[in-house]
């Protein structure tokens, strides 16, 4: 790996930051309405709808309207939403913040259960753990978020047994503790299914490690097992965790819009439904925009840490 | 002497009003104390405090408590003073001339004028600002202020019902500095209401904390509101029972037997002149021929509808879009399920072999879509196929409200009946979407708006009812409850039944 190619992928990065734009600017207004018809609703007479799209600038010709947006941004300007009357970048800032925690702690959370329980569930292949191990994951992947967050909230948050908050949130710098409640059942609906997907990854991975030659050598070397597992194993079967990892983060990204939508909890995925239904177009870009840096950078970042996991792996 | 029953009634009413009020409020049983915040669930976004253009139904409690008006509409739907002291109207009810109270200051300490009063109407009657109370209020000719605390408002034709007009929910008084800034006025607040606002976060929490120079001496008596925001209804519910919020500000019905049954909560329901109707353009077939309509009003079993879909949290309605509770409402004749029926009038209309139409719902609120699959079955016996397509509420607002031949609409209620014809039955009505438009029925209307006698007006009123039953403009199955739930230890918590008016200074917590 060495510098211009970092380079290059970094440039590719902002060529699809400027093809999503274009793509959801060009999709937004083919959707029938304008952010003046939603704000207005059924108050919408002829006039009012005529005075509010002035005020907001919509009457002004569709390419105006996309390099005017384009111009603030190249300026660091994100502009104003529509709907909120707040500056994009104040809004869409505090929301991304937010949803980085859940989506940070539900990571966190998943990889260190994962790994250990995909782990276990190569070494005692074939045994109650294995099974166990497995039909939890399937249990996780088949059940989507919204199943799962309901049944936590009826499990963990109903009012006869009201262990955590249903719902809401709190900020962490003021109350870290009260925050973490708040963040378990979101982060344990999030979890569940990523949980699933890279602990069979894992087992995968290494039980096909395990039964490799240079794992028997070491067996015959006499090493003992738990070298023979933590030393050779394990970081050999880590590679494609990682890559399932960083694929995750895409799916993350798209998990948190329901999740949030459900626990209340005020992130990107909730704002960027609340911004499509109301047709408000410069919140829409902002966080499309922040969701394709992300899992951009987050799918560099995997490549660069595969390459460290494995020396074949070579790039230039 | 018409004009002097108006008079009196109404500068009565001014007097009486602040004595009246709070007896009126406060029929549950002890003292009320002071302190605490008041913590209350909403479902859908509070995306704006502007009071011009606000519509959403957590919105209007804000403003409510944020801001005051010229007149207030009470629990007994009648306009009383808030802002306005009193009022007199000319004897052709052209010219009426409100006096402020004196010494009301604004949540950052200038006082009131009647500048400021100006400065609001003129900016609600402006034609670029968008203002959601223009409808109600485009017959003021003038606003102008004779001294500090008098304005006159000239109107360019008559209007009995200004004073309700005036307490309409986004009439609220502005600071003529608040309104050079427009954007400003969707997250700052300077009114005069009985709360300031502290924090405002859109996708979360908006608060707001008593104002000690509110002026009804003694109000509020709480220290502070919380309104949370809870998108997902099982959230919202857990978090109600459990205590963590003392009021929810709506319940849907199928939620409202189980919710009002818990311990420690209390429901209310308060009947209201809330309605889903099915709109049927009148300028092309079928819907041209009354025949068709009033076929179509018997396909339509209003108990079963109320009984299912509102848990019989509603009354049926007969094809009137005025509800029993406003002034100069006539009793409806009951309109009987009656399939056979349906079937010889649509044949009579010539289709003998029944009528196949889409109708568009929109999701949200669900009612809307219920309706129509309900309708759907009970019509399917009178000979109307009925196509239902739902879709979403955005798409719907675009495409089909108000452009399309055959859908459910829904509409809260109106102050009176002139604001609720007005919004939808007029030819020049704000929200005409019937195509319905009968000369004899407006001038009805104008002349209703015109004489301040009430005998004159009852009478007037009886018969623009009397067509309205006649020609069938709407299908009107229902008027729908406002329901609402509150902790025992919440007192005094009440919605009107418009729900745009709720006295939240009133409203106290057990110590």
């Amino acid at each position: 790996m060495n510098l211009s190619y970092l380079i290059r992928r970094l440039v590719a990065v902002l060529v699809v930051m400027a093809i999503v734009t274009v793509a959801v600017f060009a999709i937004t207004n083919v959707l029938p309405g304008n952010a003046a018809l939603m704000i207005l609703g059924e108050n919408a007479t002829a006039q009012n709808l005529a005075a509010l799209e002035r005020q907001l600038g919509l009457d002004r010709p569709l390419l105006v309207q996309y390099f005017d947006w384009v111009s603030g941004v190249v300026r660091g300007d994100l502009g104003m939403s529509l709907r909120l009357g707040l500056p994009v970048a104040e809004v869409v800032g505090s929301a991304f913040i937010n949803s980085m925690w859940l989506a940070g702690l539900a990571l966190a959370a998943v990889t260190v259960i994962s790994i250990p329980l995909g782990a276990l569930a190569a070494i005692k292949r074939g045994t109650v753990y294995d099974t166990g191990i497995g039909v939890f994951s399937y249990v996780g992947t088949a059940l989507p978020e919204f199943v799962t967050a309901t049944l936590l909230l009826v499990l963990f948050a109903s009012p006869a047994n009201p262990i955590f908050p249903a719902g809401g949130f709190a900020d962490p710098m003021e109350d870290f503790g009260l925050f973490l409640t708040h963040a378990a059942l979101p982060v344990a609906t999030l979890g569940l299914v990523l949980m699933a997907h890279i602990s069979r990854q894992v087992r995968s991975e290494m039980s096909e490690v395990l039964s490799s030659d240079y794992v028997r050598a070491a067996r015959i070397k006499g090493l003992s097992e738990r070298r023979v597992i933590w030393r050779h194993t394990l970081p050999n079967s880590m590679a494609p965790a990682v890559a399932v990892i960083s694929l995750d983060i895409g799916y993350l990204l798209g998990g948190i819009i329901v999740v949030e939508e459900i626990f209340a909890w005020p992130g990107l995925g909730r704002l960027l439904i609340y911004a499509l239904q109301n047709r408000d177009l410069p919140v829409i870009q902002a966080i499309t925009l922040v969701l394709a840096v992300v899992y951009a950078l987050s799918n560099l970042i995997s490549d660069l840490v595969i390459a460290k996991l494995d020396p074949r792996v070579r790039y230039g | 002497m018409n004009f002097l029953t108006l008079k009196r009634r109404h500068v009565l009413m001014g007097l009486a009003a602040t004595t009246a009020l709070p007896s009126i409020s406060f029929a549950q049983s002890g003292q009320p104390v002071s302190g605490g915040t008041l913590k209350i669930s909403h479902s859908t976004r509070i995306a704006t405090l502007n009071p011009l253009s606000l519509s959403g139904p957590a919105e209007y409690p804000c403003i409510d408590m944020l801001y005051s008006r010229l007149t207030r509409i009470g629990f007994d739907s009648q306009p009383h003073p808030d802002l306005a002291e009193s009022w007199v109207a000319s004897p052709d009810a052209t010219e009426f001339t409100f006096t402020l109270r004196a010494g009301v200051t604004f949540h950052d300490g200038t006082p009131l004028t009647a500048d400021d009063v100006v400065a609001t109407y003129q900016a609600i009657l402006n034609p670029d600002i968008p203002a959601a109370a223009t409808s109600v209020l485009n017959m003021i000719d003038t606003v102008e202020a004779l001294d500090e605390l008098t304005v006159r408002f000239t109107l360019s034709s008559p209007f009995a019902d200004l004073p309700f007009s005036t307490a309409h929910a986004n009439a609220c008084i502005l600071s003529r500095s608040a309104l050079d800034d427009l954007t400003g006025l969707e997250t700052r607040v300077n009114g005069t209401g009985p709360f300031k606002l502290e924090t405002y976060d859109s996708a979360r929490i908006v608060r707001m904390v008593k104002n000690d120079n509110y002026f009804v001496r003694g109000r509020p008596y709480l220290d502070a509101v919380e309104m949370l925001l809870f998108p997902d209804l099982a959230a919202e519910t857990a978090n109600f029972l459990s205590g963590t919020t003392d009021v929810m500000l709506t319940v849907q019905q199928a939620d409202f037997e189980r919710i009002a049954g818990s311990p420690g909560i209390g429901g209310q329901r308060v009947n209201s002149g809330r309605y889903v109707c099915v709109v049927m353009r009148q300028d092309a077939e079928p819907w041209n021929d009354v025949r068709v309509r009033k076929a179509l009003a018997k396909a339509v079993d209003r108990q079963l509808l109320v009984d299912i879909l509102l848990e019989g949290l509603g009354r049926p309605a007969y094809d009137s879009i005025v509800a029993p509770e406003l002034q100069y409402a006539t009793d409806k004749p009951e309109i009987a399920y009656d399939p056979e029926g349906a079937r010889a009038l649509l044949a009579e209309a010539g289709y003998p072999d029944g009528i196949s139409v889409t109708m568009v719902a929109s999701d949200r609120p669900a009612i809307r879509s219920q309706t129509a699959i309900v309708m759907q079955q009970t019509a399917a016996a009178a000979g109307f196929n009925l196509d239902i397509q739902t879709m979403p509420h955005d798409t719907y607002l675009a495409n089909v409200w108000r452009k399309g031949p055959f859908y459910i609409g829904y509409w809260g209620m109106q102050p009176t009946i002139d604001a609720t014809y007005n919004l939808l039955l007029t030819s020049e009505a704000a929200y005409q979407d019937s195509e319905w438009k009968n000369e004899e029925f407006d001038a009805l209307i104008q002349a209703g708006r015109s004489t301040t006698d009430e005998a004159e007006r009852a009478r007037i009123y009886a018969e623009a009812q009397t067509l309205e039953l006649a020609e069938t403009p709407y299908i009107v199955p229902f008027y729908e409850d406002v329901l609402t739930a509150n902790r025992d230890n919440t007192n005094s918590w009440q919605v009107a039944p418009i729900s745009r008016y709720f006295y939240i200074e009133n409203v106290w917590l057990d110590s």
